[in-house]
């Protein structure tokens, strides 16, 4: 440290260096595991503060926080006006309705998380720029937010395939853990897109066109294997996350089969993505308050 | 000099803004300048000063001083360009119009607030009412924040951030906005915060403030600190100094 101005700068020091040595900077990054200790200490923050932002979407509007179950319920009856009485069409694919609805379900989820999350931190300077806390806090919020509003989605799903069909079997006792594996995925990528979207706003206005590629990448509303047979192309869909998310959610809850790699690959995907996702957000964590 | 709390040498906080109207794409193919229009705005340049325990200190300066962004800086809210601040432990920050979620009651801001400093979730719920009642919101608890006052949400942010007396507390202009009855509490808040080997850091335009509450002023003008003293010597000079900018004018 050089001090470069005596005169002036430095007219209220009196301290000396070894006083001034002793007290902590106000402005450090803690190593990344007391991070994740220090997230721990404010789980009850990290639970708490998505209930609050959805209490306030909903807050003016009449059926008030009702709308989370609405939504989905509207989304499905859409499809099945479409596809299960106008068209009748199913691509190929046996009980299409069930099909089509885990798909667009689970992708809505997807989609408002990775949205939310590109705004997530300007969204919430007012609060960074108050208070101290591990700024991990907010995407995690945000994810929490869209696992919260799926949770009727899924629900929606089930009751879709109880009436449509095939009836579910003992492999739906393994969705608890195919969501987790969801989760992971989302949290990976909301951590990348919150640090991305703060210091590239431009992100928000892209998102929409790498979510629709995304969207036909992920076999929600085809599969695949129906319109090609070309190996390259079919390894292309298995590479993509989403799409052994939503295999595996249709294995679990339609039995339809899984090929063995999905599983490796999605897993693989859903850790990678969580770890690295967490590391990236952390290392620009002292930058978040800034404007 | 009592022992040493707060610590700033030497920093440097500079902004970049870009510039409006912007550079046109064509504009900027032909100049082949690649950059946006932007303007680096030094806020705060080459500042340092220690604060003591038990120490009482108000920051004072025309708009645009760099009052407000040396403040964010002595939190640890805003990254520096240069230079660095240390303290015995993390100031708490108190930020004019400082809301949590405007959608929100206070109530719910005042338990967030809390989670978000890291106080228990039992600690929270026993002593929400106590705190709403300190900032004389009994009435106004299930309110959404955007329905408050400037000077209500003003008592709401102090309650907060002095909840779990805090060693240091930076309050930025957010006690000029209360009324004169909460002023007393708090007042009587700042003093114990004093009492017990804490100090606080004021940035106001209120000289009256200054010289009841702080016993040590900090001038800044053009992002630099050009005074440090006691009010008796600084205030005067300030005074002197905003009125010739008075009489400039046509």
């Amino acid at each position: 440290m050089s001090i470069t101005d005596e005169t002036d700068s430095s007219a209220g020091v009196e301290a000396d260096e070894a006083e001034f040595e002793d007290l902590k900077p106000v402005l450090a990054r803690p190593p990344i595991l007391a991070y994740v200790r220090e997230l721990w200490g404010r789980r009850e923050f990290i639970s708490t503060m998505p209930l609050n932002q959805m209490r306030a979407t909903n807050m003016d509007t009449v059926l008030g926080n009702f709308w989370f179950l609405v939504n989905p319920a509207l989304q499905t009856l859409v499809y099945f006006v479409i596809f299960g009485l106008l068209l009748e069409a199913n691509r190929g694919i046996d009980n299409y309705l069930s099909y089509l609805v885990i798909g667009v379900l689970t992708f809505t989820f997807i989609t408002s998380s990775i949205m939310a999350a590109a705004r997530c931190i300007q969204a919430n300077l007012t609060l960074i720029r108050s208070l101290y806390f591990p700024r991990a806090v907010i995407p995690l919020s945000t994810v929490l937010v869209g696992l919260y509003t799926f949770l009727p989605s899924l629900i929606m799903m089930v009751v879709v395939v109880l009436v449509v069909g095939p009836a579910p079997d003992l492999r739906i006792l393994a969705l608890p853990l195919i969501l987790l594996v969801g989760v992971a995925m989302v949290a990976g990528c909301v951590f990348v897109i919150a640090r991305v979207g703060k210091h590239f706003p431009d992100l928000h206005s892209l998102l929409p066109h790498l979510i629709r590629l995304g969207f036909y990448c992920s076999g929600v509303l085809f599969a695949p294997t129906s319109f090609t047979s070309n190996q390259t192309v079919l390894a292309l869909f298995k590479a993509n996350p989403f799409f052994d998310l939503l295999q595996m959610l249709r294995w679990s809850l339609m039995g339809r089969p899984v090929d063995a790699e999905v599983w490796f690959i999605g897993v693989g995907w859903a850790v990678v993505l969580l770890v690295g996702g967490f590391v990236f957000f952390w290392r620009d964590e002292l930058s978040y308050g800034n404007s | 000099m009592g022992k040493l709390a707060l610590s700033a040498r030497n920093v440097e906080i500079t902004y970049r803004t870009y510039l409006d109207p912007p550079q046109g794409l064509r504009a900027r193919l032909k100049s082949r300048a690649s950059a946006r229009r932007y303007k680096d705005i030094d806020a705060v340049r080459n500042v340092s000063f220690d604060i003591a325990e038990g120490e009482s200190v108000a920051i004072i300066g025309h708009n645009g001083a760099g009052k407000s962004t040396i403040l964010l800086g002595l939190a640890g809210l805003l990254e520096l360009t240069g230079g660095q601040v240390r303290a015995k432990s993390r100031p708490a920050m108190l930020g004019v119009g400082a809301v949590l979620n405007e959608g929100l009651s206070g109530r719910r801001n005042v338990e967030m607030g809390c989670l978000a400093l890291g106080i228990p979730k039992s600690e929270v719920e026993e002593r929400t009412d106590e705190l709403i009642a300190f900032a004389g919101l009994e009435e106004f608890a299930d309110v959404p924040m955007r329905a408050y006052s400037s000077g209500m949400r003003a008592r709401l942010a102090f309650t907060v951030a002095t909840t779990s007396t805090p060693d240091i507390l930076l309050i930025d202009e957010a006690l000029a906005v209360g009324d004169k009855d909460f002023h007393a509490r708090a007042v009587a808040r700042l003093d114990e915060i004093r009492e017990s080997a804490g100090c606080f850091v004021v940035v106001t335009h209120s000289m009256g403030e200054v010289e009841r509450m702080c016993d040590r002023v900090l001038w800044m003008d053009h992002g630099e600190l050009i005074a440090d003293g006691t009010p008796d010597e600084i205030v005067p000079a300030y005074l002197e100094s905003s009125a010739s900018l008075t009489n400039k004018r046509p």
